[in-house]
């Protein structure tokens, strides 16, 4: 299966393609970086039927989800517990791959890619059965004799797009919630974190049942093409420019879908708080990953007051982090290519560095850095930074914060700090968001409770938990008839009388019971 | 600026403002739309008599009363639904604060159509209000005596800014589309589902689009006839045939084709009497295109009763096809009109796989009185709904949602599940700011973090 996708000649394996580093930024940019290429993803022509090199695949995964193999509750546990096999043997093959793509630490593999994935697979595999349950449903009194209950049914044939941040929790968690919910999945890893993707690609398949499975490889061009056939879902994480695509492509097969993009996340810091907590807090999650997080605090508001207080905070959390020399260190993770690396070294210019500011192109290291004096126009100010970099914005008040947040597209979250639980309440009420957290970082979502989500530019749909299985089900509303007590429902039969309609008004004057009198 | 484009960003600079977030607001806005109907009864009732030759009958009991009860419910539970939502929380986040926090997504449009041209168009807009959001409302201009009622009626109940309704046909809808809204709403047929998400995929707008399809009834030996039929004559040929979730044709054994029509005829002339042309509670076709459309598919065809038309009045004869052949046009589209197809199937394994082999449909119906029947029939086909035992009536359970899978569509709303489509759900998490000694741990270095847990 694997073969016959990068074996049919196609150069499908990104080691094998021009321009692999060409690809798109997986979050946003209203200003485009020089040299990118116009509309890497533009529309090419179909291609003839005998050169799609996915028609087969595809097939046999329908025809194998036509065969109601995925349906029982005991397959769908199987390919979980498959996965949980795939995680606990595979632990330091995948911490050497996500080492080699990301620099990730040890610390940073098991607690943001593996454990949380553990997590996820265990709550899945505990509510399973729970979760595949017909939903009763209260009924209304004309409907009291009926049965009424919502049935969860596997959509089918699932597309799931990842990205190269978090290559494993982003590929494996919507995973988990597709093979819960009974679909056969197409699962297209980044190309840019090659490493996790050739694991992924080579050894995922081995536990999983392969006529429900296949992992599918390449860039944009490759993506495209895949995304010609018809899915019957599909589940993008990445930047918005890219989701526009997808969605235009799910148009053309009205594909539900979920898309988790993503924003510059604004961090606001009041006046009242602990300006040593604030910036442990803020720093952890900035830079983890190497502020490669679609989560990540991307910029901080705060008053100039404040900014004082804040800058010698952050220094001291950063070199408690990461010690004097961050380069050494080996908690600090690494930009992931060169073309990223060089977008963000063209941001260390904006405003002036106040802390950081150091890169080493050979390694792909950019300092943790902090910038003050930044203008909004500026490039920092303008895309999603997704790395290192933490720009200071002043404004004088709570409202000038909160207008400047409200001026700007709806990020996938948003942070408040302050010792005031009214002003973090405020900032809550007043703005929109995927995600809030109220004085820390990312942790709302660690919560499996909490759906994940964007909205707005920041994505639609969202999952974890009980919401994968949700969000990779269709909500099928069933209503079983009691099939004689004619009688009853006679009323709705013609010819309509007048008197019909009068017991009809009465019982809609009335308003105290359903009147569907069906 | 069109003025299109000038109604929505009034609508959406009245949004901002922060009109729509108090609850009160928007249920003063939801009683408003209540007096509205309960004031302009006649004056709706005309328009749909007008439109679709539809009595007072239909119009309360197949339109105003899903509106009104919507309304009611809604009011009834809006405080419960916009509350905050506590959730499970883990060992971690014990001494924090973790909700759902419900919030309006902002400016929705809603697309209606001409079928039921007042509920298709008013209830997603009693959802949309009831979360918070401004809604921009395009009526079908196929009915078109609706349209022009609404466009009048609406602005002097409700909001003018925020709720404003926009009339038109092809290019004003096209117009509209290129406003950027937060959510769109859109009823109508495949076709124009795709163009409606195209439209959205630019500003990344989530849609919910109810669709339609070819809804089959499976009508099992093991059932009674009468009673199957009456039910089944009674939903296909309400309206005339135009109801998206109407039985669009009918799969049985070939033993019990002539009994089903038999009944179907006899439940049909009860109805109707003989010559439905002159029953006062029979529809019409919407309009001459359609009427073309639907006399076309009856073409040589088997005509087991009814079979004629007349292209004045758009009146077709409630009319029934035997041994249709699956191959045939009126097999192919969505009939939408009073034809009912009978196509005979020789087991149960073969009615599940005719369904199976065609698009996921809008509806699908069973009749039998073997529960294992109806259990296999839900077990292996898919749908966006099923009613077992009669036709249509699951969507009118406000707690069961309303929507397709597939062609037939994707979201849904009715009840709940209307203010959960147009709501943005925000995940919550605060904490008080102590100081850092709990979570220490966590910070770099990470030599001695490995903990398991």
């Amino acid at each position: 299966m694997l073969n016959h996708v990068t074996g049919s000649g196609w150069g499908l394996h990104p080691t094998g393609r021009k321009g692999a580093s060409a690809a798109p930024s997986p979050c946003p940019s209203r200003l485009k970086p020089p040299g990118e290429p116009e509309q890497v993803w533009a529309r090419r022509p179909l291609l003839p039927l005998r050169m799609d090199p996915y028609a087969d695949t595809l097939r046999r995964l329908r025809e194998a989800f036509s065969t109601g193999r995925t349906r029982p509750a005991e397959f769908r546990a199987a390919q979980l517990k498959g996965l949980r096999r795939f995680l606990q043997e595979n632990q330091q093959l995948l911490q050497e791959a996500l080492a080699q793509d990301l620099h990730k630490s040890t610390f940073e593999a098991e607690v943001s890619e593996i454990r949380i994935s553990e997590s996820e697979i265990d709550l899945a595999l505990r509510n399973l059965r729970s979760w595949m349950k017909d939903e009763k449903v209260p009924k209304n009194l004309a409907t009291q004799l009926d049965s009424a209950f919502i049935r969860k049914e596997p959509f089918g044939l699932v597309l799931i797009i990842a990205p190269w941040n978090y290559p494993v929790n982003l590929t494996l968690v919507p995973l988990v919630g597709a093979l819960a919910a009974g679909n056969c999945v197409v699962l297209k890893p980044s190309e840019f974190s090659r490493s996790t993707e050739k694991v992924l690609a080579e050894v995922l398949p081995r536990y999983l049942d392969q006529s429900c499975f296949a992992v599918v490889l390449g860039g944009p061009q490759e993506t495209g093409q895949l995304l010609e056939h018809k899915f019957d879902y599909i589940f993008f994480t990445g930047s918005p420019r890219v989701g526009r695509i997808v969605m235009a492509a799910a148009a053309k097969h009205l594909t539900p879908l979920t898309l988790e993009l993503g924003g510059k996340n604004p961090c606001y810091v009041d006046d009242d708080c602990d300006p040593q907590t604030v910036a442990n807090r803020v720093a952890f999650f900035r830079y983890f990953n190497s502020g490669q997080t679609c989560v990540a605090p991307d910029y901080v508001l705060c008053s100039p007051d404040t900014q004082e207080r804040l800058l010698p905070a952050l220094q001291s959390a950063i070199t408690r982090f990461y010690g004097d020399d961050p380069q050494s260190c080996p908690s600090l993770g690494r930009i992931i290519s060169d073309k990223h690396f060089q977008r963000l070294r063209g941001l260390l210019g904006c405003g002036r560095v106040a802390i950081g500011g150091q890169s080493d192109e050979s390694e792909r290291y950019i300092a943790p850095t902090v910038l003050v004096d930044v203008q909004e126009t500026e490039p920092v100010m303008q895309e999603e930074i997704f790395g290192p970099i933490l720009p200071i914005m002043n404004v004088r008040s709570l409202d000038e914060a909160i207008d400047f947040i409200n001026r700007r597209e709806k990020p996938l979250a948003l942070y408040a700090f302050s010792n005031s639980n009214q002003v973090v309440k405020r900032v809550l009420a007043q703005t929109s968001s995927g995600g809030f957290c109220g004085n820390d970082g990312f942790m709302h979502m660690t919560l499996a409770s909490l759906p994940f989500g964007g909205v707005g530019a920041s994505g639609m749909g969202s999952y974890h938990g009980k919401f994968s299985f949700d969000t990779f089900s269709h909500h099928r509303a069933c209503l079983l008839r009691h099939p004689g007590l004619e009688k009853i429902y006679s009323i709705r039969y013609p010819p309509y009388s007048p008197r019909n309609l009068r017991m009809l008004l009465v019982a809609m004057e009335g308003r105290s019971c359903s009147c569907t009198l069906l | 600026m069109s003025k299109i484009s000038e109604v929505v960003q009034r609508a959406r600079a009245a949004f901002n403002l922060g009109k729509t977030r108090p609850l009160q607001f928007r249920i003063q806005q939801l009683e408003a739309l209540r007096c509205m109907i309960k004031e302009h009864e006649k004056d709706i009732v005309g328009a749909l008599t007008a439109d679709l030759h539809k009595n007072e009958w239909n119009a309360y009991y197949e339109e105003m009363v899903y509106v009104l009860e919507e309304i009611e419910y809604m009011i009834k539970k809006l405080p419960e639904w916009a509350a905050d939502e506590p959730v499970e929380k883990s060992l971690q986040t014990q001494q924090d604060e973790c909700y759902i926090h419900s919030e309006p997504l902002g400016v929705v449009l809603v697309i209606g159509t001409w079928n039921y041209p007042f509920t298709v168009t008013i209830q997603p807009m009693v959802g949309a209000i009831a979360a918070g959001n401004a809604v921009v409302t395009k009526p079908s201009e196929l009915s078109e005596n609706m349209a022009n009622l609404l466009a009048t009626i609406v602005p002097q109940y409700l909001d003018r800014d925020l709720y404003p309704v926009i009339t038109g046909g092809i290019p004003e809808t096209t117009e509209v589309l290129k406003e950027r809204f937060d959510h769109i709403l859109y009823t109508g047929n495949t076709a124009v589902g795709k163009i409606i998400m195209m439209a959205a995929a630019k500003h990344l707008t989530p849609v919910t689009l109810e669709l339609g399809g070819k809804n089959p009834c499976y009508v099992d030996k093991d059932c009674d006839l009468d009673i199957a039929c009456r039910r089944i004559a009674w939903g296909k040929f309400m309206n005339s045939g135009q109801t998206c979730v109407g039985p669009d044709y009918i799969l049985c054994d070939p033993s019990i084709q002539n009994q089903i029509v038999e009944k179907l005829k006899k439940s049909l002339k009860e109805f109707y009497g003989e010559d439905a042309k002159k029953s006062r509670d029979y529809g019409r076709i919407i309009n001459s295109r359609h009427f073309q459309r639907v006399m076309g598919l009856m073409e040589g065809q088997k005509v087991a009763y009814g079979g004629t038309g007349d292209a004045a009045t758009r009146y077709i004869a409630p009319t029934i096809l035997i041994d249709v052949d699956p191959k045939s046009p009126v097999m192919q589209e969505e009939i939408f009109g009073p034809v009912m197809p009978i196509m005979c199937v020789r087991s149960l394994e073969e009615a599940i796989q005719f369904i199976n082999q065609r698009e996921k449909p809008l509806a699908l119906y069973v009749f039998s009185l073997n529960d294992k029947v109806v259990k296999k029939v839900i077990a292996e086909t898919s749908s966006g709904g099923v009613t077992a035992n009669d036709v249509i009536v699951h969507i009118s359970v406000h707690s069961l949602p309303y929507g397709g899978v597939g062609n037939s569509g994707m979201g849904s709303y009715h009840g709940k599940k209307s203010f959960e489509t147009f709501s943005h759900r925000r995940s919550c998490l605060v904490r008080p700011l102590l100081n850092d000694e709990s979570l220490k741990a966590r910070y770099p270095p990470s030599m001695a973090k490995m903990t398991r847990h």
